[in-house]
């Protein structure tokens, strides 16, 4: 059952901490797309230091390697490039609960991301699309 | 690897549009006072409803 939630909850927390959907929580919306991690571990539980390392690196992955304009790293690569590469990394975070599935996972990330923005796909589903696709290993390797 | 590429992309696409249900659920909280036949029209309708591309 946790393997079905965790791409369904990782979909949603992608999707709150992507636009003003959330309007009644007075954070950064984005800090529902950083923490997803934490919630991850959580759900995937696989000790205190697991959990750890999967909170920072699904931060890292949605802070720092994020498609935005406002990207530190990634804003110096073309559009589609930069998506590709911040779904790859977003699916690398996956690894502290994986181990090295977190490849597959990567490369399946990394298309997802970029589809969706090569096809122009709209708000939510890209969201979603993005949430669910950069987690769906979970589902088989958890 | 059609098949697999096909299950991938249907999985997705179960995951997406779940969470999309779940959430066109919770925006009901935005259009108050509806009655049970409102309420389902109103999901429905926040479940088909895009947003612009790159829109604020």
């Amino acid at each position: 059952m946790i393997r079905i939630a965790i791409p369904i909850i990782a979909a949603l927390l992608f999707r709150a901490g992507g636009s003003d959907q959330w309007k009644w929580c007075p954070l950064n919306q984005k800090i529902w797309r950083w923490s997803m991690g934490a919630v991850i571990g959580l759900l995937a539980w696989h000790g205190w230091i697991a959990w750890a390392l999967t909170a920072m690196a699904y931060f890292i992955a949605t802070n720092v390697f994020g498609y935005g304009d406002k990207s530190p790293i990634l804003k110096y690569l073309p559009q589609n490039m930069k998506h590709l590469a911040s779904g790859v990394i977003f699916g690398l975070a996956s690894f502290p609960i994986i181990g090295w599935w977190a490849l597959i996972q990567a490369a399946i990330s990394g298309v997802v991301f970029y589809i969706v923005e090569v096809k122009k796909v709209n708000n939510p589903w890209a969201e979603f699309c993005r949430g669910a696709g950069g987690t769906i290993c979970f589902l088989f390797f958890l | 690897m059609l098949f697999i590429l096909s299950l991938i992309t249907a999985i997705i696409g179960l995951i997406s549009v779940t969470a999309r249900a779940i959430e066109s659920i919770y925006q009901l909280s935005q259009t108050p006072n509806l009655n049970t036949i409102g309420k389902i029209w109103q999901v429905l309708k926040n479940f088909f409803t895009l947003e612009t591309y790159g829109a604020k």
